[in-house]
């Protein structure tokens, strides 16, 4: 039997470009890359709207017959598999070789004048010609030598710009496809769409090696560049940072944000600043040079696996108050235009082209580095005095390079952005602490500023002299009524020192409010810690004894079989462990800080599961009712509700001789949220709380006192219950253990918060 | 091999602790049928007990807490070291029912072997156990001489009390012979004297 070769039918073959690239965007962006592939310094694109047609050209290398033979005209085969690295040294950005599939999604027809060091060559392919039922290799294109120049193959241009550009730039070699019947209608949503993809997919460092003009018929080279000048925008803060695969990491953090002008000085020393800084302010950058590892700050010693990066972060807020304007000196920022709408969020550079979509404007990509709730979780402002001050989301943007040489960050099969490695989680981490290094930096000159600027406005005076006029003015009235006569005027306060003083008051009320909503869920872990402190100890003893009894057994007297047993009893207190550890610790898991439609009687059923493996023990019981009810809240609220009235209920037990130890939740739905009726029968209430129940309510009452009278409660549980509460707009009823002789009671409505 | 007894309302730990101190040469008895302070003192003389570790926390299984029997053993038999064994220390010391340095934290059990921890355990029920011992030597003295005041008939009231008492613990070591402590008062040895008297002289008479 004779050998036959294998097919492929031209349409599948076609069909196989279109799923590589199917957006007219990502076509045009693969040809770009080719451009710069060929090592151009120029590569532009003329759309002709009178002539519906697209030329794509560059001044890079030109090809060769072989090189379009083998390479354009083969399909799968590409070679930048083999060899990426131009002669320029540049590292090829396309990997599949599907160039030509781009051709053939932006047109039907596509010519090509390629000008190589060895020959002129003109390319002519007819898509259309792809048609189904045919092989590929019954399809043909034009290849022949050909005499002509630049100049006449764009000698039907109508905008003169463009020959000028060409004769400029295109000495000697280069290529210009010329493309018609075109699939697409380019109106102007579409070129705008290109051209902003454009400007995004460049970094703008890279105009000095490689850039991109897009003219239509009437654009001049001014306008059609890409990359204007205008996009060295002004910004807050910079950050460069280089890490090298040794580990050596280098950042510069570049303030740019505060303008001292003729105060300079004065300022400098008022404020407290070391007298190096001062350089800091006027230009220079704050060199660090650091390890990988002290970047990551990691106890283990986490290595540099992802090789040799580099990136640049701006820091750019868009607006200020007149009160921070004046507080702490920031540069004037009237008309900062908003630079993340055209060039979106940090993105990824792979050998200076854009890897989509980190970054992408308006998209969910925009914080692939989840900044936004990074900020949620630690909302101080810029002066507080502990707090940590996060940046905004939308306040970053920048760029991140990474190369193919970085052979763990591969790109996704669908061009979709990066295969989730280890080393792209470590790259994220990396960039959230080198934003954590500006972030420092930022936070300790406006606590100086800010500190100066309090020093230099005392509100206490003012607040003095409102208090001492007040006094004044209740006098006068005083006088007056004592003598019949009408007051005399009261004293003037000026409303600029009263508002003064307001800000101050309102910011200090700010700051507080954040702090007590994180350490009331740290606080609820404590309290629960605290009651079970007994257990956990006597578990870990457990659990620590039979460890050192199997580690004996084995050592002194060789017997395997007891060594084995201990183990096996260990293992029980650990379980043990586990599941005080989940009741204690489960409710501060980061996933529970957000707010979230919650199914309620999941996540109390789920709370009440790793309750029982806890009191089952104690012979508590735990009897639960629940509507299936959905509720928007913080999960973790819910459980700080229930955590803290078990934790009592448990406590109460302690006291109660009797086997009979039940807790009763029950979970109702109401119309605009859910009722939680919750009761056990312990001993109740002490005498002095029954006469007036919602005295327990208060911050630090408690009746938990040991035999010898101690008090031992913390008197923080029931105030969070009322404090969150309170958040959802809710009731607490606590009438029922006012005339019950045992058992406590309580009714707590929650609604939704919107 | 010293003897060591040991009170705990919840049995799964014994068994590991007996191992442990047997490696060092100590037997741990559990005392295990016992319902009263009075029971257990019983039982601390029946098992020639030298010294005692306590729980703490006894309520599971009986009516009165760890503090409230070493308050009950120290007045009963002040020279037996009690010792209470507690998870957490402070709770125990704040009732101010036993001296702070009688509590021990229950970690000195899972304590190595060789780590001073341990050892420094081992040490101190050693030591207690020594000076138990020897302050029965001392009562033992205290014990022979008032009974030669006793059989001279010169003992004070106060002082008979005192050799009642001295008597019932020595004989529950096993320092002293076995006789009925009734007869160890005056006035059953008077009654004595007079009835083996007055059976002189029937004796006497019928001759």
């Amino acid at each position: 039997m004779s050998k036959v070769p294998f097919n492929v039918d031209a349409y599948t073959a076609k069909l196989i470009g279109r799923e590589n690239v199917s957006k007219l965007d990502g076509a045009i962006l693969e040809l770009v890359k080719n451009t710069y592939d060929a090592d151009a310094s120029i590569c532009f694109l003329y759309y002709e709207n009178e002539t519906d047609t697209l030329y794509i050209g560059d001044n890079g290398t030109g090809m060769t017959e072989e090189i379009i033979l083998k390479h354009w005209m083969t399909i799968g085969s590409s070679s930048k598999k083999i060899q990426y690295k131009t002669r320029k040294g540049r590292i090829q950005t396309g990997a599949k070789g599907i160039g030509r599939f781009a051709l053939d999604r932006i047109a039907d027809k596509c010519e090509l004048l390629t000008v190589s060091e060895e020959e002129h060559l003109i390319w002519d392919v007819d898509w259309s010609r792809f048609e189904f039922g045919q092989r590929i290799t019954d399809i043909t294109a034009d290849l022949d030598p050909s005499t002509k120049g630049f100049d006449e193959f764009l000698s039907d241009v109508i905008n003169p710009n463009v020959n000028k550009i060409v004769d400029d730039n295109f000495q000697r070699t280069g290529s210009i496809f010329k493309l018609t019947s075109l699939r697409d209608k380019w109106d102007k949503s579409v070129v705008d769409s290109i051209k902003s993809n454009l400007r995004t997919l460049i970094p703008p460092e890279f105009k000095e090696v490689f850039n991109v003009y897009f003219f239509e018929t009437t654009t001049t080279i001014e306008e059609a560049a890409v990359l204007q000048d205008s996009d060295d925008f002004a910004y807050d803060y910079k950050v460069h940072f280089v890490a090298e695969s040794s580990g050596k990491v280098t950042v510069n953090i570049y303030r740019d944000e505060f303008d001292f002008s003729d105060k300079f000085d004065e300022i400098m020393t008022g404020a407290g600043f070391e007298n190096f800084e001062r350089d800091y302010f006027q230009g220079k950058p704050i060199e660090k040079v650091l390890s990988f590892n002290e970047i990551i700050g990691s106890k283990e010693n986490i290595e540099n696996t992802i090789g040799d990066f580099e990136g640049t972060l701006y820091y750019a807020k868009l607006n200020a108050t007149k009160a921070d304007r004046e507080k702490y000196y920031y540069k004037d920022i009237t008309g900062r235009p908003d630079i993340r709408s055209i060039f979106g969020g940090i993105r990824i550079y792979r050998d200076g082209f854009r890897v989509r979509p980190y970054g992408d404007p308006k998209s969910s990509s925009s914080d692939w580095l989840m900044l936004a709730a990074r900020k949620n979780k630690s909302p101080a402002a810029i002066s507080h005095d502990t707090g940590s001050w996060r940046v905004n989301a939308d306040q970053m943007h920048g760029s991140i390079y990474i190369s193919r040489t970085n052979i763990h960050l591969p790109d996704q099969a669908n061009r979709q952005g990066i295969v989730e490695t280890k080393e792209f989680g470590l790259l994220r981490l990396f960039i959230e602490k080198t934003i954590r290094l500006f972030e420092r930096d930022r936070q300790y000159v406006c606590r100086l500023l800010n500190r100066y600027y309090d020093e230099l406005h005392p509100t206490e005076d003012i607040e003095k002299e409102i208090k001492k006029k007040l006094q004044e003015s209740q006098k006068n009235e005083e006088t007056a009524k004592k003598s019949n006569q009408p007051p005399k005027q009261s004293p003037v306060i000026d409303v600029k020192k009263v508002s003064e003083l307001v800000d101050k008051k309102d910011s200090t009320i700010r700051d507080l409010e954040n702090e007590i909503q994180m350490l009331r869920v740290l606080a609820t872990t404590g309290i629960v810690t605290n009651t079970y402190v007994h257990e956990i100890k006597d578990v870990t003893h457990k659990l620590n004894l039979n460890i050192v009894m199997a580690k004996e057994a084995i050592e002194y007297d060789k017997d395997m079989q007891s060594a084995l047993d201990y183990i096996t009893k260990a293992s029980v207190a650990r379980e043990a462990f586990t599941s005080w550890f989940k009741v204690t610790i489960e409710s501060v898991r980061r996933d529970k800080r957000r707010m979230r439609k919650t199914s309620v009687s999941d996540l109390v059923s789920k709370l009440i599961e790793s309750w029982k493996e806890s009191l089952s023990p104690k012979n508590i019981e735990i009897i639960d009712t629940m509507d299936d009810v959905e509720f928007k809240c913080f999960p973790y609220e819910l459980e700080s509700i229930l955590n803290n009235l078990i934790a009592n209920s448990v406590a109460s037990f302690e006291k109660k001789v009797s086997d009979d130890k039940k807790i009763f939740i029950s979970i109702i739905s109401q119309e605009d949220g859910i009722l939680i009726r919750y009761s056990d029968n312990g001993i109740g209430l002490s005498e002095s709380y029954k006469k007036n129940p919602r005295r327990i309510l208060e911050p630090l009452e408690t009746d938990k006192v040991t035999n010898a009278g101690d008090v031992i409660g913390t008197g923080m549980g029931m105030w969070i219950i009322n404090r969150i509460v309170s958040e959802y707009y809710g009731a607490i009823d606590l009438s029922k253990n006012m005339s019950s002789s045992e058992g406590f009671y309580i009714d707590l409505v929650l609604k939704n918060k919107d | 091999m010293i003897k060591i007894g040991f009170i705990d309302d919840d049995k799964s730990l014994v068994d590991a602790y007996k191992t442990r101190l047997k490696r060092r040469d100590i037997e741990l008895i559990f005392a295990d049928d016992c319902n009263t302070k009075e029971d257990v003192l019983k039982w601390i003389f029946k098992n020639e007990i030298k010294c005692m570790l306590v729980d703490y926390k006894l309520t599971q299984a009986y009516s009165f807490m760890g503090t409230d029997l070493v308050a009950y053993l120290n007045s009963e038999v002040p020279d037996l070291p009690c010792i209470v064994l507690t998870n957490y220390c402070e709770e125990g010391i704040g009732e101010n029912l036993v001296v702070e340095n009688m509590f021990i934290d229950r970690d000195v059990f899972d304590a190595e072997m060789g780590k001073p921890k341990f050892e420094d355990f081992i040490k101190k029920l050693e030591q207690s156990v020594a000076v138990f011992e020897n302050r029965l030597v001392k009562r033992n003295e205290e014990f022979l001489v008032l009974k030669e005041k006793k059989d001279s008939e010169e003992i004070s009231s106060m002082e008979e009390e005192r050799f009642i008492h001295l008597y019932k613990i020595l004989r529950a070591y096993n320092e002293v012979d076995d006789i009925p402590s009734e007869l160890l008062t005056s006035s059953a040895s008077k009654k004595m004297s007079d009835i083996l008297s007055a059976l002189d002289k029937l004796i006497d008479r019928t001759n």
